[in-house]
């Protein structure tokens, strides 16, 4: 990945390769690359959608500024520019020696005095599942089928369980495996991750 | 009556596990179906924080995480410490069918090119139906093709872009209890996937199938039964009753019953259906086994052959397994092929371990030799 020093210069949101979910106060976001999932508010997402590589941070403010009909400044879009960068959903990401790029959530809030529900806030998704561990891709949380020929290299470190191919959890034939060691199984099986019925 | 209460009171696994005690689970299942009521709808939810913490896990490991944030996200409940799982839950169901729905797109063109024409089941068929996309999980893609089709079916699975999709190809729709297979393609009908013609099943097969489902498992996730009160929610104007309830009279009554469980567990109106009567007159098991097993932490099943491979050796595995493998009331009813009548279950659920284990025992045989002379 190259790293770009913007300096307040146009970025322009990453497109390929990821999947785009809109909800009414956020956007969710998966990333085919590294089948990574991120929730964005909605002031994150703001900022995501306007860059389209001709507005610059300034220009983006000015936007917020007539949307929301409150004053937003640069240090708004950069300290979403800074997490989408971190979250790979730049086409460029932006070189922490940067302006702006040193500013943190809290310092912002603190500046500004602006309400935590309008700061730009990017987080990772994880499964629901207190026993899983790593984040779990979506791809893993369908029963992965023999038919697939390989498993999804997202899903080969993960811990999860055989099962007959018959049907997801048509009935557990191994013990915790991972979904690598379950497809060098000779007989057809499923691998399901940890999460419907998840290894002690 | 008297006499089946005392017989299901305490069933032998009970007595093998040590469970919780039965109204204890029926309670948990009771307030379940009270948290899911309506939850579709965006009805709140009226249960208080402990609850809901008591409800999180069994609701998370049936996939009904996602309703429950609907439920719980306008009310005070959003707070308690494990809304934010309902909530990940919901984002990530979300998520899973924007991924869903990518794949639909993909997989039913490259069919087509293949000259098969697949039958969508389960999955976007039944979520489509949902107000919301993140309310239910998405697994992988059921299709079903014809028998002369496999082939070809199988080819383009083979492709690259088939194995990027995670499909599970059925023939026909024996896998869904139904061998009508020619009579259920030609009622097919197509519904859009943004730009995209996706063969479904006509409601009336649907909604058979979604009882058939139902039953057959046990009625064991709340999920399925909320796919049918949807379902019922939704019914076009000119469903057609008579051909849903075709076929025999014991699996008409089977369908009836399943509705009947939408209509007291989770309060959909049936009323001016065929089934309506049949909803209101249901064998008091049928809902408090609903209840009962709701209420009970979902385990996932080892297959018992593995274990009865080496009996003394696995035998502390086997003891702990085979309370897994007992059967619900409604399992062993409709396993068995008999009628959701006021008769105690008991003997059904004896009768539906010892035909099971008659046929594991073969196997056993056959691969005990298989060993010997190998």
């Amino acid at each position: 990945m190259d790293h770009q020093k913007t300096n307040g210069q146009p970025v322009r949101a990453r497109q390929e390769e990821l999947v785009v979910q809109d909800l009414p106060d956020e956007v969710l976001v998966y990333d085919l690359r590294n089948h990574k999932a991120h929730c964005l508010n909605q002031t994150a997402a703001f900022v995501w959608h306007h860059c389209d590589g001709d507005r610059t941070t300034a220009e983006i403010a000015d936007l917020m500024t007539k949307e929301w009909g409150k004053p937003v400044t640069e240090d708004v879009v950069w300290l979403a520019l800074k997490q989408l960068s971190k979250a790979d959903l730049l086409q460029v990401r932006i070189a922490k020696t940067s302006d702006g790029m040193r500013a943190s959530r809290r310092e912002v809030i603190r500046k500004l005095g602006l309400a935590a529900a309008m700061t730009p806030l990017v987080v990772s998704i994880v499964a629901p599942t207190a026993l899983a561990g790593p984040s779990v891709p979506p791809v893993c949380t369908a029963c992965v089928k023999k038919s697939e020929t390989a498993c999804p290299t997202a899903c080969a470190g993960l811990i999860g369980r055989c099962y007959g191919n018959a049907g997801c959890g048509a009935g557990n034939v191994g013990g915790c495996t991972t979904c690598d060691d379950c497809f060098a199984l000779a007989d057809p099986r499923s691998w399901v991750i940890p999460g419907s019925p998840a290894c002690p | 009556m008297r006499n089946s209460r005392i017989l299901m009171s305490k069933t032998p696994v009970s007595w093998l596990k040590g469970d919780p005690p039965r109204n204890l689970k029926t309670s948990r299942g009771r307030m379940v179906a009270q948290l899911l009521t309506g939850s579709w709808r965006s009805s709140p939810a009226t249960l208080s924080s402990n609850e809901l913490m008591e409800l999180a896990d069994l609701l998370l490991r049936t996939g009904a995480g996602g309703l429950a944030w609907c439920s719980v996200r306008d009310t005070p409940g959003k707070q308690f410490p494990g809304a934010d799982l309902f909530q990940a839950a919901y984002r990530h169901q979300s998520l899973q069918a924007a991924l869903h729905q990518r794949n639909l797109k993909r997989i039913f063109p490259l069919m087509r090119e293949f000259g098969v024409e697949p039958v969508l089941v389960k999955g976007f068929a039944i979520a489509r139906k949902y107000p919301e996309s993140g309310m239910r999980p998405y697994v992988d893609l059921d299709l079903c093709v014809r028998p002369e089709e496999a082939g070809r079916a199988r080819e383009a699975l083979n492709t690259p872009d088939g194995r990027g999709c995670p499909v599970d190809l059925h023939i026909g729709f024996g896998k869904f209890y139904d061998r009508r297979t020619e009579e259920m393609f030609a009622r097919t009908q197509f519904v859009k996937c943004d730009d995209i013609d996706i063969r479904v099943l006509c409601p009336e097969d649907d909604l058979r199938m979604l009882c058939m489902h139902l039953l057959r498992h046990g009625a064991a996730s709340p999920l399925w039964l909320c796919d049918l009160a949807v379902f019922m929610e939704s019914l076009p104007g000119d469903f057609d009753w008579d051909r849903c309830l075709t076929g025999s009279r014991r699996e008409a009554d089977w369908v009836a019953c399943a509705i009947g469980l939408a209509s007291q567990v989770l309060s959909v109106s049936v009323s001016g259906t065929p089934v309506a009567r049949r909803a209101e007159r249901l064998p008091t098991w049928l809902v408090s086994s609903v209840l009962e097993t709701w209420g009970t932490p979902l385990e996932s099943r080892a297959v018992v052959a593995g274990f009865m491979r080496h009996p003394i050796k696995k035998f502390a595995g086997l003891l702990e397994e085979l309370p897994r493998h007992w059967p619900n009331p409604i399992e062993a009813t409709v396993a068995l092929g008999c009628s959701f009548n006021r008769l105690p279950r008991l003997p059904f659920q004896v009768g539906h371990v010892v035909s099971r284990a008659a046929s594991i025992l073969p196997q056993l045989v056959g691969q005990r030799s298989a060993a010997v002379h190998g």
